[in-house]
């Protein structure tokens, strides 16, 4: 298959997620050893923030009385650093770490990038919690889509855009009797042939600037790994780029050629 | 694209799949994704709105704007990282509930009326009018002061305790019996009772003229009646 190479890709944010077997040593989580890991990465990563949620537990004390909140449990979440252009955001929480690549000005710097980065976060990471091994890995892609107004502008209030000259994914209503799609929302989950895990995509309509007239869709891709082996890193990269590669198809797929052109596509010969 | 029955969702046993959507690890990829932002709470100065519930927004660093479902596209913050979007949507919302809180229904266009139903959404406005403090200048005189001012008469005829610590202004404590004053009143918008007051100053008796002066300045003014019988003026 030939790499599909655009100009402006849709892309506005990717993470990949590794789940862990926990050390048979582990401590309670408490956050302490990954401010630590948070703190030595702080040359990378300036900016802090721990995460915290609170746990209520609602008990009915006798037949016929209001439920009374019994217990309040305040439990340490996350740790959640950041580079100072906000682009790189690291995540590390109980069992689990984050690696978040946000679209900013310029270029997406891409997969690879991504990759290394994630597992060079990975190896800080297993050095600090020993975890006995990683359970699964994840892949998330967060795309925007802008579908920009009919052009015709005398009669543009009569324009209708219709989604499925864009998508593959969406399915029209007929007009009859629903009348027009004002917003969209929908999942699938698809079974990746490869390794028979589950992607899951789901697209919804989000809203617009206020100045602008367009259509604005959000696409999220998530894929879960458990079966890629975890030996090494190299055996790693080679799991999630297939994985990678399985999700860069389905995007082709899930586009038409109309929608296509919006990413202004390079020609890769 | 061949869909899977419900009913016959493969499961994996080995590595315990469950492909059902609604099984998905839904909150972690909420607390994964960087762009979530929520809103808990929204306070400008001393301005604190009480929020109906929490929203969440989501922060696109690439077009630096916070949007959230239900309240974007009317109203978007904008900001280099998502916590300077997340205080300018703050300050949108603080601004167009400040120009629609005091119009009356009358007064608002139809766009108006929609950023208040949008806005009415997440903050619960009718609890927000009635638990903020009114303020209103307000003119009297000391009624007692055994040896500290206490009550107080109003120019309407109503008087009023009103105790040295409900004044912020420390000059009040020197206040003698029948001194005038002008006063910034804070009031409880249901009630209307006294809450504190927030300013005072001393004013000068006020002086009314003497009824032939008054009945002079009357007539000087004159009355719609003159005005016919002067004016040249024929529709």
């Amino acid at each position: 298959m030939t790499e599909l190479k655009l100009g402006k890709p849709p892309v506005v944010e990717s993470w990949i997620a590794f789940d862990f077997e926990p050390s048979p040593n582990k401590v309670e989580w408490n956050g302490e050893l990954a401010n630590k890991l948070a703190d030595s990465l702080s040359d990378r990563f300036p900016q802090k923030e721990d995460r915290w949620r609170t746990e209520f537990s609602i008990e009915i004390l006798k037949a016929g009385q209001q439920p009374v909140s019994k217990k309040t449990k305040n439990i340490f979440d996350s740790v959640r650093i950041q580079n100072e252009e906000s682009t790189r955001i690291f995540q590390i929480a109980d069992d689990r770490i984050v690696c978040n690549q946000l679209k900013a000005d310029g270029d997406w710097p891409g997969f690879d990038n991504l990759l290394d980065e994630s597992l060079d976060l990975l190896t800080q990471y297993s050095q600090f919690f020993c975890p006995s091994g990683i359970k699964c890995a994840e892949l998330h892609y967060v795309d925007i889509v802008e579908i920009p107004p009919p052009e015709n502008d005398v009669s543009a209030q009569d324009e209708v855009v219709e989604l499925d000259d864009y998508f593959e994914l969406v399915r029209e209503l007929p007009q009859t009797p629903f009348g027009l799609i004002a917003s969209y929302k929908t999942e699938y989950v698809v079974i990746c042939p490869q390794d028979k895990e589950p992607l899951v995509i789901s697209l919804q309509t989000i809203p617009p600037p206020p100045e602008k007239n367009a259509i604005r869709i959000r696409l999220d891709w998530n894929k879960k790994c458990r079966k890629i082996d975890f030996s090494s890193h190299d055996t790693i990269r080679e799991g999630l780029q297939k994985n990678h590669s399985f999700m860069a198809e389905c995007f082709r797929a899930s586009f038409t050629d109309k929608a296509l052109e919006l990413f202004e596509p390079e020609d890769s010969g | 694209m061949t869909f899977v029955i419900a009913l016959e969702y493969p499961c994996d046993v080995a590595h315990n799949i469950d492909y059902s959507p609604f099984n998905q690890r839904r909150r972690q990829c909420e607390v994964t994704d960087a762009m979530q932002t929520p809103i808990t709470n929204i306070s400008i100065g001393d301005t604190r709105y009480p929020m109906r519930q929490a929203c969440v927004g989501t922060y696109f660093r690439a077009l630096e704007e916070l949007s959230v479902q239900g309240v974007s596209p009317h109203i978007v913050g904008k900001g280099k990282s998502a916590e300077e979007a997340s205080n300018d949507f703050c300050l949108k919302v603080h601004a167009t509930l400040q120009s629609l809180i005091n119009k009356r229904p009358f007064e608002m266009t139809d766009e108006d009326q929609l950023k208040l139903d949008v806005i009415s959404q997440f903050i619960d406005v009718t609890v927000y009018q009635n638990t903020t403090p009114i303020k209103v200048r307000q003119f009297g005189r000391i009624r007692r002061a055994r040896p500290y001012p206490e009550s107080v008469a109003w120019d309407d005829g109503r008087v009023e305790q009103v105790p040295i610590d409900k004044v912020e202004d420390s000059d009040y404590v020197t206040y003698r019996s029948g001194q005038p004053f002008e006063a910034v009143v804070q009031r409880d918008p249901i009630t209307f009772e006294l809450i504190r007051i927030v300013s005072i100053e001393r004013r000068h008796e006020s002086h009314r003229m003497p009824a032939e002066e008054e009945s002079q300045l009357l007539d000087e003014i004159g009355s719609l009646k003159n005005l016919r019988q002067n004016t040249e003026w024929t529709p």
